[in-house]
């Protein structure tokens, strides 16, 4: 099924043009959404999670009119928020229950079953007794995700959700996803360029309400061969290279000398060397093209 | 640093609306409470009685006492909040890395917080400073401006409990860091001072000592001032108000110190009442393979039943979040407490304790929990309202497939179970005291009947307008502020006129009820109006669903917005069903109410003013006199009707012609008449019901006329029964008859007036009648009146009765009709009777004893009872909670009957008491019938109830007699705190003037007793009944009785007889100084120090008299017997005294018999 969005925009009351014109087609996938803080990334999720309402647009997901029919969505949808609480001194297993009711499933046996599953997936099985408000970050995370699976949803929403978890919970944070994105449509939003890397068969990258680009992270990519370059200098020579090149990125070595990354059609100097691209190219050249046109 | 912080704080309080918003509401409540007290709204008062002065310092101090307590609310929103906001918006983890001092952050936050919320309460006293001037004020209740009012006020009472409680629920957020807490706190305190007030009931100085607001401390202080008094004096701030003040001033240092000793920068708050569990070293599993994510195919319903099912059970979820949170198991507790400190109040009261019969649990303690469990209602509609935003939830719950009304009325449901589950509670404690009291008639249905049906709307309504104020209103806190404004602002509605049902939100009217009648015919207008106003609160329900905040709308546009879209046509059909529903009710109550003629007092004030122009001519017309009365009465129980059709024979006692006949019908009936001889109307007041007939032939003196009549009562509308007949327990009186001449608007005469003694106090129309009736009623019931039952029998379905006096009697008639359970007994040859209802058998042998003791003391000392019988019937305690006595009739009101009279206790057994009291009347009052002239009542009722004394004591002994006698003495003085008037000697006293006639009374004779003997005063009583017994025109006065007493008694006692009839004299007597000394001869030589001041009012002035006065001193052992009594006649102020005693004495006691009126009697005793 797709997730179609025309011509979306949301202004709000401080005139931040949070969404502007959005356009965007997402099929069946992991669909990864990048952008820096404070692009409309969230509003853009909330939007199509039914929590707000935009100023004009469409949006729709296979035959459901998400704008007209927000409930009917609301079936398939599966939401992890960027950030979320939950009713304090109230165990996992608990909770689950109480977001099975919400979700329609309507025995009891039934929502054990599917608890029960869950908390498995998430490898939360051992602690379903504590409360969740004690729990710590990746395990919060996961028990998002646990409750975003009851409804066995067909869209999922999930934002920023690797933000501050550690390797190990974001690997298996990823996975998890993964899995469910081979059948469903999953958007996931995040800052993270690895994240999209690792996971998505489709991205897009968001800046300031509106799509700047949307491809596979391997078109992004490939569409770089040849013009990536990098150079060794010294931290005083950063800015005079700045005016001169498109500086995409800079990194630190040990030597405290600095590798700057390049992008250019041919080697702009003698010194450059020709690089493989990465994702994270792609990302900067697109936000640097937007900012300068 | 401690100065930006207070200066930031203060300025970031003045940006928000918030403070000006209080101090604008404060302010106009108090300035419109204070105008209409101050008679704004009412024409100004005439006459020249003693008003009380509304801006004087103690009614400066009363009211903004009660003002204080609103105030208190601020406390948690502002003081509370200046600290809450920073955990609120997590800016205290940045904030505590900050170097700033732990001192200055405190200090400055707590500090800056108390000025704004002392700066909001000079809205209170502005505004009565500025209504002062107000023109159009009545100036008979306002004196001069006086400072000092406002100044002790503020100073002492309203800042002083900011200071103390703003410090406690600074502590309390600072500890839990919760807003709740706070308020959480006060309303605890409120609690306190309810506990405290029942808890120590007995004891004015402990519960003057403990309320944390000051307000019975400046009570006890004030409680005997006269209107005088509490005109001019300022509150003493010596003494309790300081103990007071000291005692909760030091609670609150301790808390705050604590506090801020432990306070500390943490990101989390102390978690001092979790038992730290053992600790444990915490690795979790860092490597997991590969799942797969296949889940088992299970069903989802969203069908109409399935939702509702859901919402069944999100509302159990949310219950179980209210039941376990300790704020509402603590508020629940203590109103359990409230209860049961109101109930034992109720079941100990000393004036009239009452059995805890259900009706009683169900009155007041109930009324009190009511109150309790909307207040929990208001704060758990604003928790549950707020509780997925409030913990981070929101955006997972409205992103799931559940309806906005499945989360709504899953909310509402569980108010309204936690609602039901609070008046469970209610019942098992009602139960567990009735249970733990030895009541053991459990009568369940009425609990559930009256909890669960009627308690339960009320309850409902305010869930429903609670949940909408929440969704209306997005902070909690103001929402929370909002009801509690509303709600009480509403209560105070009908004070400040405004009494249509149509605008009085949810305020039903009060359900009398009596064990009799049930809930009679109050219970349709209660459940019209509860109709009218739940239809109210289920449009104000769908208005919240319409604007229920789903995901995260950013104004008001937006709400509206969807708002528009949730308005589907079945919301729409619903809505217009409940308008056109809530209309129609409306409309209805509307009619209903202007059916019944409903008169304000100003109409009814300029009514009687032309009624009085054009008919005080004819007042002093003379007129025939009542000699016979027949009276054939049929009583229809279950309509509530009545029809009467009668005879009387008027007799010309006068000297001259009467030329017209002046006629007053029953107010509520429909009466006409005819004469027997030819008469002309000349002219008729129909709202009066006063009508002057013209006789063709003049009445010559000795000839007489009869009079016929038929009554029935004016038709019953739905809100107002126009009759007394109710299905059980009918109770009428003589003023559904016609009577004669003009008898409005007169105040009594001085008994020095002659014209005086024409009529007795009972009638102005009759001297003594002779009376038959015959009254029917339906069968089942039986029918009583005054007189001997010649004969009763049934016809077509009904029980007629007819009764017949063998002598003739005052006019002063009753008829009763009821269900009736009959027990007997006898006194010699003569009958006595109980009717009462079934299962209130709890006293009656109490009253037959009452009975019995008066007849036994009564016919030893003042001749024989004049009837062959005398019996006692019960009536419903919505007619009244008097006892009266019609020839050989006693009704007396149910509260009689379910008194708590278990004595062990120390109670005052008030069933034998009214009996015997009744029973006395038949010597005063209707053997000797005095005069109808000021100081009537001291020869009705000061006598009688000085015999009731006596009888009392000949039954119960001497100490339970002397408690009668101290309640007597309190009644006294209380009463006198009210008097408007110029307070009369006791020969000049005011029938309404009760606290005099009963109170003073008893303690005068009592005193005379004491002074005479008893078998002297009794034997002076009954040669002044013999005089006049039975005696019509003249009548006798109290001044006759006054020179008897003073013909009886030796000249050294001529001034008591004075003191005590023809003066008001109180005494201000102390013993200051007693010792012991072993006089080694086997005596004791006592050494006294007392002081005797007397004081004599006179008019306004005080005076302080000569002293010549016989006082007594009681020497008193271990176990409270008096082992010496000395009396000593007392000239100068200061005393000093020495006596030998052959006994050593424990106590030593000024005054022991109570023989001298003395406000304050605690100064009088001295332990050795």
């Amino acid at each position: 099924m797709k997730l179609k969005i025309q011509q979306l925009s949301k202004t709000y009351a401080n005139g931040v043009h949070a969404l502007d014109q959005l356009n965007l087609e997402i099929s069946t996938g992991m669909f990864g959404l990048l952008g820096p803080n404070g692009a409309g990334k969230s509003t853009l999720m909330r939007t199509i999670a039914t929590l707000q309402q935009p100023d004009s647009g469409e949006i729709s997901f296979g035959d459901i009119s998400v704008l007209k029919d927000p409930m009917a969505l609301r079936r398939v949808l599966g939401y992890l928020p960027q950030s979320f609480g939950v009713y304090p001194k109230m165990s996992a297993e608990k909770l689950l229950d109480y977001f099975a009711i919400l979700k329609g499933i309507d025995s009891k046996k039934d929502r054990n079953t599917v608890i029960g599953e869950v908390l498995e997936l998430t490898n939360l099985h051992e602690v379903r007794k504590k409360s969740v408000s004690g729990y710590s970050g990746g395990m919060k995370q996961r028990f998002g995700i646990a409750q975003l699976l009851l409804n066995n949803p067909r869209l999922i929403i999930v934002d920023e959700p690797t933000a501050g978890l550690d390797p190990a919970e974001r690997n298996r944070f990823l996975n998890v996803i993964r899995e469910v994105g081979a059948t469903n449509t999953v958007i996931f939003s995040t800052h993270i360029v690895d994240d999209v890397k690792e996971l998505c068969t489709d991205m897009a990258i968001m800046n300031g309400g509106r799509i700047l680009q949307q491809l596979t992270p391997t078109e992004a990519t490939d569409r770089l061969t040849n013009k990536i370059w990098v150079k060794k200098i010294s931290r005083t020579e950063l800015n005079a290279h700045e005016k001169l090149h498109t500086v995409l990125s800079s990194g630190f070595n040990a030597d405290n000398s600095l590798e700057i990354r390049v992008y250019a059609e041919q080697q702009p100097e003698e010194d450059f060397v020709n690089t493989a691209p990465n994702l994270e190219d792609a990302y900067f050249i697109a936000l640097k093209s937007d900012s300068t046109s | 640093m401690f100065s930006s912080i207070y200066t930031y704080e203060f300025k970031q309080w003045l940006k928000s609306p918030s403070p000006y918003i209080y101090f604008f509401v404060f302010f106009s409540i108090t300035f419109v409470a204070f105008a209409g007290n101050a008679g704004f709204f009412d024409p100004p008062t005439e006459g020249d009685k003693l008003q009380r002065l509304i801006n004087s310092p103690h009614e400066i101090n009363f009211m903004m006492q009660y003002f204080n307590k609103f105030f208190l609310f601020l406390l948690p929103a502002i003081i509370g909040a200046t600290l809450y906001k920073d955990y609120k918006y997590k800016v205290h983890s940045i904030l505590y890395s900050f170097p700033v001092r732990k001192r200055d952050y405190l200090m400055g936050k707590f500090l800056s917080a108390f000025t704004l919320v002392v700066i909001i309460s000079f809205s209170s006293g502005l505004a009565i400073f500025l209504a002062e001037s107000l023109p159009g004020m009545d100036p008979k209740k306002l004196g001069d401006f006086n400072i000092n009012g406002y100044l002790q006020t503020y100073l002492v009472f309203t800042i002083p409990n900011m200071l103390i409680y703003g410090a406690i629920v600074f502590s309390v957020v600072a500890w839990f860091r919760s807003i709740y807490t706070g308020f959480v706190t006060i309303v605890l305190l409120f609690f306190i001072q309810t506990i405290t007030q029942n808890a120590f009931d007995g004891n004015g100085a402990l519960i003057a000592l403990f309320d944390p607001f000051a307000q019975n401390t400046t009570q006890y202080i004030t409680h005997l001032w006269t209107l005088e008094e509490q005109n001019t004096n300022m509150i003493p701030l010596m003494g309790p108000v300081l103990y007071n003040r000291l005692f909760w001033l030091t609670l609150s240092v301790i808390t705050f110190t604590v506090t801020y000793r432990k306070f500390a920068f943490n990101e989390d708050a102390p978690a001092s009442f979790r038992l730290k569990t053992k600790g444990q070293r915490v690795v979790k599993n860092n490597f997991q393979s590969m799942r797969n994510i296949s889940l088992s195919p299970v069903s989802y319903r969203f069908s109409l039943s399935a939702q509702w099912k859901n919402c069944w059970r999100l509302s159990n979820i949310h219950l179980g979040y209210i039941a376990k949170s300790w704020v509402f198991l603590g508020m629940a507790f203590l109103g359990i407490l409230a209860v049961l400190f109101t109930l034992a109040k109720v079941i100990n009261f000393e004036e009239m304790a009452m059995l805890p019969v259900t009706r009683i649990v169900l009155s007041v303690p109930a009324f009190f929990f009511t109150g309790i469990a909307i207040m929990i209602t208001f704060i758990y509609a604003g928790m549950l309202m707020q509780r997925e935003r409030a913990a981070g939830m929101n955006q997972l719950v409205d992103s799931t497939p559940v309806s906005n009304w499945v989360l709504m009325l899953s909310k509402v449901l569980a108010l309204v179970k936690m609602q039901a589950m609070l008046l469970l509670i209610m019942a098992i404690a009602g139960i567990s005291i009735q249970l733990y009291n030895g009541y053991y008639q459990l009568e369940l249905d009425m609990y559930f009947f009256h909890l669960f049906v009627v308690t339960f709307i009320v309850l409902i309504i305010w869930a429903f307008t609670s949940v909408f104020v929440h969704t209306i209103v997005p902070n909690l806190y103001m929402g929370l502020f909002i009801l509690v404004l509303g709600w009480i602002g509403f209560g105070g509605l009908p004070q400040a006129g405004i009494d249509s049902k149509l605008l009085l939100f949810n305020l039903p009217p009060d359900l009398l009820g009596s064990d009799l009648d049930g809930y009679g015919n109050t219970l349709a207008p209660y459940f019209l109006i509860e109709g009218y106003w739940f239809a109210f609160g289920a449009i104000l329900l769908l208005v919240s669903f319409l604007l229920w905040t789903r995901g995260l709308p950013e104004n008001i546009r937006e709400r509206l917005a969807i708002a528009r879209t949730q308005l589907t046509k079945t919301v729409a059909g619903l809505g217009v069903a409940l308008v056109l529903l809530f209309g129609i009710m409306g409309f209805s109550i509307y009619i209903h109410k202007s059916e019944a003629m409903n008169l304000t007092n100003s109409d009814q004030d300029r009514i009687f003013k032309a009624f009085e122009q054009e008919f005080a001519q004819y007042a002093n017309e003379p007129q025939p006199r009542i000699t016979d009365v027949n009276l054939q009465l049929d009583l229809y129980p279950k309509r509530n009707d009545f029809e009467a059709e009668g005879r009387y024979t008027l007799v010309n006692k006068t000297a001259e012609p009467i030329n017209q006949l002046l006629v007053k019908t029953g107010f509520d009936e429909i009466t006409d008449f005819q004469f027997s001889l030819p008469a002309r109307q000349m002219a008729l007041d129909s709202i009066m019901q006063f009508s002057v007939w013209q006789l063709s032939d003049r009445l010559s003196p000795g000839d007489s006329l009869i009079m016929s009549f038929q009554i029935r009562n004016k038709p019953n509308s739905f809100f107002e029964r126009n009759s007394n007949v109710l299905a059980n327990g009918t109770f009428l009186g003589s003023d559904i008859l016609p009577r004669l001449g003009y008898a409005f608007g007169r105040d009594k005469k001085h008994p020095s007036d002659s014209s005086s003694t024409k009529n007795s106090y009972a009638a102005e129309d009759a001297d003594l009648v002779s009376f038959e009736t015959t009254i029917s009623t339906v069968e089942g019931q039986t029918a009583l009146a005054p007189g001997y039952l010649e004969k009763d029998w049934s016809e077509k379905g009904r029980h007629y009765f007819r009764y017949k006096t063998d002598q003739r009697i005052k006019f002063v008639l009753g008829f009763n009709s009821a269900r009736y359970a009959r027990a007997q007994d006898q006194w010699e040859d003569i009958n006595l009777e109980v009717y009462y209802h079934k299962g209130h058998d709890h006293n009656i042998n109490r009253m037959l004893d009452g009975l019995k003791g008066a007849l036994s003391y009564n016919s030893k000392y003042l001749g024989p009872y004049q009837h062959k019988e005398s019996r006692i019937i019960e009536f419903p305690m919505t007619e009244g909670s008097y006892a009266t006595t019609m020839a050989n009739s006693i009704p007396t009101s149910e509260m009689r009957f379910i008194a708590n009279t278990n004595d062990d206790e120390g109670r005052v057994d008030q069933s034998f008491y009214v009996a015997a009291h009744e029973l006395t009347h038949q010597w005063w009052g209707n053997q000797v019938a005095p005069a109808d002239a000021l100081g009537a009542v001291m020869i009705s009722e000061s006598i009688t109830e000085y015999f009731s004394l006596r009888i009392y004591e000949a039954h119960f002994g001497k100490p339970k007699a002397d408690k009668f006698l101290r309640l007597q003495r309190e009644r006294y003085l209380r009463g006198r705190t009210t008097e408007q008037e110029e307070e009369p000697p006791l020969q000049l006293v005011a029938q309404a003037q009760q606290y005099i006639s009963y109170g003073k009374g008893a303690f005068t004779f009592n005193a005379l007793m004491h002074y005479l003997g008893e078998e002297e005063l009794n034997a002076i009583l009954r040669s002044f009944l013999e005089k006049y017994k039975y005696q019509e025109a003249p009548y006798p006065t109290s001044l006759n009785f006054v020179s008897h007493m003073k013909e009886a008694t030796p000249d050294s006692l001529r001034y008591l007889i004075e003191d005590m009839f023809e003066k008001v004299v109180i005494y201000d007597n102390e013993l200051t100084e007693a010792k012991i000394a072993d006089a080694n001869n086997g005596q004791y030589e006592a050494s006294l120090a007392f002081t005797i001041t007397k004081q004599e009012l006179k008019g306004k002035e005080t005076i302080s008299p000569p002293l010549a006065d016989y006082v007594q001193i009681g020497f008193f052992d271990k176990d409270d017997k008096l082992i010496y009594l000395h009396a000593e006649r007392v000239i100068e102020t200061e005393n000093k005294l020495t006596l030998s005693l052959d006994q050593k004495p424990f106590k030593v006691v000024l005054d022991p018999n109570l023989l001298l009126m003395d406000k304050d009697i605690e100064n009088q005793e001295i332990n050795f």
